[in-house]
């Protein structure tokens, strides 16, 4: 690098605005040449004699307040206090937007998951229907029906044969809900079948009877002692409801 | 050197007054007088040189 090169960069190598290629070349410069060298001495001189000149004066605080107050004449809305409770109310919409969006996003995933299962528990209800394969195991006895699942299933389903009360416990059958394989019990009255789903529930609270109908399916849901129950059939709501109820206690 | 501050034109009294005592980048000098990075470099080089001259006259004058 030329004398004349680097003198046209000592300010800039001063200022520490040189990238680290150039200041490097600067530096190798300055350190071989007296005149250069001269001359960085001179700006650090200048820098500190205009740092400890005391060129600063600080304002007056009389000249504060009288800016303040001819502001406050010209524009009486343009107080402090109005600008933070403007600030302070788009902070506030913002966090309530923030709020707003983030439960109904949980809303909406959670009643999306619950539709998903409502959808499956139809969708095995009708299977079970079609296939001619109701049951995998056949019996109105709960002492045949229980144990059947032992060693398929991590838990133990009930299996109340309600034949007295007009709802006959026909046979279990294993089947697949919510990723899971879970106990299906199968009732009848007269023609119509009911399914009822069992598996162990997430919830520990004691979750009060839902009901819902779809496709034409009466569904109602519970949860109890560690349990989630699904009963589903084409059964009237009405009679749907007793056996629940019956199962219940 | 307040004296000579006053003397300089009013643009490198501005690129000198923001480096050396506000202590902004070039970048930013640059943005506020509205000009190249490139003219701030050549307006503080020839600034201080002015500076350095009066000053220099100025101690030889008091001597």
């Amino acid at each position: 690098m030329t004398c004349k090169e680097t003198k046209n960069l000592l300010n800039a190598y001063v200022d520490g605005e040189l990238d680290s290629a150039g200041s490097l070349a600067v530096e190798n410069h300055v350190q071989a040449c007296a005149s250069c060298l001269a001359e960085v001495e001179n700006l650090h001189a200048l820098a500190s004699e205009i740092e400890n000149g005391a060129l600063r004066f600080k304002a007056p605080p009389r000249l504060k307040t009288n800016v303040q107050a001819a502001i406050r004449t010209a524009n009486p809305r343009a107080s402090g206090s109005f600008f933070q409770w403007r600030w302070a109310s788009v902070l506030a919409s913002a966090v309530l937007i923030v709020a707003l969006t983030w439960a109904a996003t949980a809303r909406w995933t959670k009643s999306s998951e619950e539709t998903r299962l409502v959808n499956d528990i139809v969708s095995s209800h009708v299977r079970s229907m079609m296939a001619n394969h109701i049951t995998d195991v056949s019996s109105s006895d709960s002492h045949t029906v229980k144990p059947w699942f032992g060693g398929k299933l991590d838990y133990s389903p009930p299996a109340e044969d309600l034949t007295e009360q007009g709802y006959r416990l026909i046979g279990g059958r294993l089947d697949y809900v919510e990723n899971r394989p879970v106990a299906a019990l199968v009732y009848q009255r007269s023609q119509h079948f009911i399914n009822l789903f069992v598996w162990p529930s997430d919830r520990t609270t004691i979750k009060q009877q839902d009901q819902l109908t779809l496709q034409g399916y009466n569904l109602i849901h519970w949860t109890k002692s560690g349990m989630t129950y699904w009963l589903i059939s084409e059964l009237n709501p009405a009679e749907l409801n007793e056996c629940a109820r019956l199962l219940r206690e | 050197l307040r004296s000579a501050l006053e003397e300089l034109p009013v643009e490198f009294r501005e690129a000198i007054v923001l480096r050396e005592m506000e202590g902004l980048s070039y970048k930013e000098i640059a943005d506020i007088a509205g000009v190249p990075v490139g003219t701030v470099m050549s307006r503080l080089a020839r600034g201080r040189k002015r500076l350095q001259i009066y000053l220099t006259k100025t101690v030889e004058n008091y001597l």
